[in-house]
């Protein structure tokens, strides 16, 4: 339904898109938009450590050490699949490249540093290990092939299953270098949706050839928030949209009706974050309300070099008020089944930053690339899963320097991740998620020294290397996977919901033709489509997604790449 | 007609007729461009 006002709910990038489209492609004026959010960064962060430490998540658990810098996920884009987001940052400025746009600034980057691992996996005692042998055998292609020849029309079929169920006649699966790339450079887990994991079979098919090198991976210039989040503030700020932070919305006030199936809005609470006191806002005929309604960093909490990141039990705040709208109406989905198993959603990153290059030039000799080139993954070299099989223990994002604008030139920003933070560390005899800072460096010194090719040995170096840390900030996220929870098709809300007269979700916990989630492509695909709704543009008007799940070329390819 | 050439017209049939099974089979020839109908404004 066509409206002329919005309120959108959460100023993440899904949300942000839907505004930018609505100025440029509905001719909106920026005044005829509110957000309410917590933060305008959403998962999409990057900064100086003390200068988020007060933000909503943090600020119940003070820390003593706030140097350095945090990012609470490392980023991987693909300009062939994202086509949407590329076409959002073409639309603005960048904040770090004059006479540039977003867009431009990230190709001009990437052409100038382009990926290509050579490090993908490392395993004690191997060193770098060969990726391209994917070391897949016959029973492990069959059911791989099925997924990729699953048309969409036939996705329910997958409804509640998970990977390890899909593959429960096949634990060989789970111990091939295939398995062990792919579910570190997308974060799937064991319990993760099978349905997704065919939606990326499709769309990432393309990947499928080249994985051992994440040869199709783009990088933006610096962090995520200062290439992506701050031109689009910038932009809609100029634009005169209103932007408040620190609100938390907390419920919501619906029309009533004889059938109880219409969604409208009428009215939302919300409370002041820095004032605690409780505010209304009434939502009119005209309003159209966005709902992010997840969001993968809720409840993420820091620690510091000398202490683990506190577990915060709060349900995400996005789903609270999700939940309300689902108990209210039977086709919004059922938050519970991602924001209710932290066992299937929870990792721990960190990002450690130096004072001194001594860490990045030891681990550019270990791994023998240049930083911003890599996901580096380190294979245990004894099994550690259920199944009996070897896995990842941890991987490291070592990117371009300076990853942030303030950085100084002698400092080097590195950034890792546990997909299992319950499992014990090799060298700090601790689950990762009981880790310090300082424990999660010995970690991963203790790692490079299993693959160190010499001559000498990277612990040689260990005190002059904890030495230079500057700070490193363990960060606790219980729904970062969340996302990929076992679902059915049902258990996520349609962007626009049958029956809504106002309200559309946008994000990662929404249903929505073909696009996979956990990436900025889909999350900007979703505020692309609530903005048409309400503004009335036709939907052949979206940016076309291109279907290389149906080239000919890249199934042969893919194909071929099975047998490697 | 020779019975080769029967032959071969029908292998290459045969051919073509499972190729276009399977591209069915798994959506190939699926336009997905209805999905988006339910989300038009009315
Ligand atoms: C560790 C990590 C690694 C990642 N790696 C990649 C990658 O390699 N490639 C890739 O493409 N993507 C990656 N992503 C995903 C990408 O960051 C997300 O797809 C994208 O940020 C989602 O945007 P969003 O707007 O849907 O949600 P978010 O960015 O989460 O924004 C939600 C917003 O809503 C606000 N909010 C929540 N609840 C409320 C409430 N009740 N009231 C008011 N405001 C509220 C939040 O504060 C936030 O501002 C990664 C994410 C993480 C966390």
């Amino acid at each position: 339904m066509r409206k002329n006002k919005a309120v959108l709910i959460g100023a993440g990038l899904a949300n942000m898109a839907a505004a930018v489209y609505l100025i440029q492609e509905g001719h909106w004026n920026g005044n005829q938009i509110t957000f309410y959010s917590l933060d305008d960064h959403g998962s999409n962060d990057g900064a100086q450590t003390d200068t988020v430490t007060d933000e909503y998540w943090n600020k119940n658990h003070p820390m003593e050490n706030r140097k350095g810098y945090v990012a609470r996920g490392g980023r991987m884009l693909n300009y062939r699949t994202y086509v949407d987001l590329m076409d959002l940052l073409s639309r603005i400025p960048s904040v770090t490249e004059q006479n540039m746009s977003a867009a431009e600034d990230t190709y001009d980057f990437d052409a100038k540093h382009r990926t290509f691992d050579k490090a993908r996996l490392l395993e004690g005692g191997k060193g770098i290990i060969n990726g391209s042998h994917l070391g897949l055998n016959m029973q492990d292609r069959l059911p791989l092939t099925k997924l990729i020849a699953m048309p969409d029309s036939e996705e329910e079929k997958l409804d509640n299953v998970t990977i390890a169920q899909y593959f429960s006649d096949d634990p060989h699966f789970f111990g091939t270098n295939f398995w062990f790339m792919w579910e570190t450079t997308f974060a799937f887990r064991t319990k993760s949706s099978a349905q997704e994991l065919r939606r990326y079979m499709h769309q990432m098919i393309y990947e499928f050839t080249q994985i051992e090198h994440l040869v199709g991976v783009n990088r933006t210039r610096y962090n995520q928030y200062e290439s992506i989040m701050l031109p689009l503030v910038n932009y809609l700020k100029d634009q005169g949209c209103n932007i408040v932070l620190n609100r938390l919305v907390t419920d919501w006030q619906f029309k009533a009706t004889t059938m109880q199936d219409e969604i409208t809005v009428t009215g939302l609470t919300m409370k002041n974050t820095l004032t605690d006191e409780t505010e209304q806002v009434a939502i009119d005929d005209d309003t159209a309300v966005i709902f992010t309604n997840g969001s993968i960093t809720d409840s993420a909490t820091m620690g510091d070099f000398d202490t683990p990141a506190p577990e915060n039990m709060d349900y995400g705040a996005a789903a609270s008020l999700w939940k309300k709208a689902s108990q209210q109406f039977y086709n919004l989905g059922n938050p519970d089944k991602f924001f209710a198993d932290r066992d299937a959603s929870e990792w721990v990153s960190f990002t450690l930053t130096t004072k001194d290059h001594l860490l990045l030039n030891e681990i550019t000799r270990i791994t023998t690339q240049v930083p911003g080139n890599a996901l580096n993954s380190f294979i245990s070299t004894s099994p550690i899963t259920a199944l009996s099989h070897k896995d990842i223990n941890m991987s490291i994002v070592v990117h371009h320097q300076p990853h942030f604008t303030t950085q100084k030139p002698n400092e080097t920003v590195i950034w890792g991740y546990f997909l299992y933070p319950r499992r014990r560390g090799e060298f700090v005899d601790k689950p990762y998620i009981e880790m310090t800072g300082k424990e999660m460096t010995q970690e991963l010194i203790g790692q490079l020294s299993k693959v160190d090719p010499g001559p000498g040995n990277i612990r040689d170096k260990e005190a002059q290397i904890m030495d230079s840390v500057i700070n490193n900030i363990p960060v606790y996220m219980p729904y970062a996977s969340a996302l990929f929870n076992n679902r059915a098709k049902t258990d996520r809300p349609k962007v626009i919901p049958q029956h809504s007269t106002n309200l559309a979700f946008t994000g990662e916990f929404v249903e929505q033709p073909y696009q996979m989630i956990f990436t900025e492509q889909s999350a900007v695909r979703s505020g692309e489509i609530a903005a048409y709704h309400f503004a009335g543009i036709p939907m052949a008007n979206l940016v076309k997604t291109p279907r290389y799940d149906k080239d000919l070329k890249t199934l042969a390819k893919a194909a071929k790449k099975m047998f490697d | 007609m020779n019975k080769k050439s029967v032959y071969l017209g029908v292998t290459v049939g045969l051919f073509a007729a499972g190729i276009l099974y399977l591209a069915k089979r798994t959506g190939f020839f699926e336009d997905d461009r209805h999905l988006y109908d339910e989300f038009e404004s009315h």
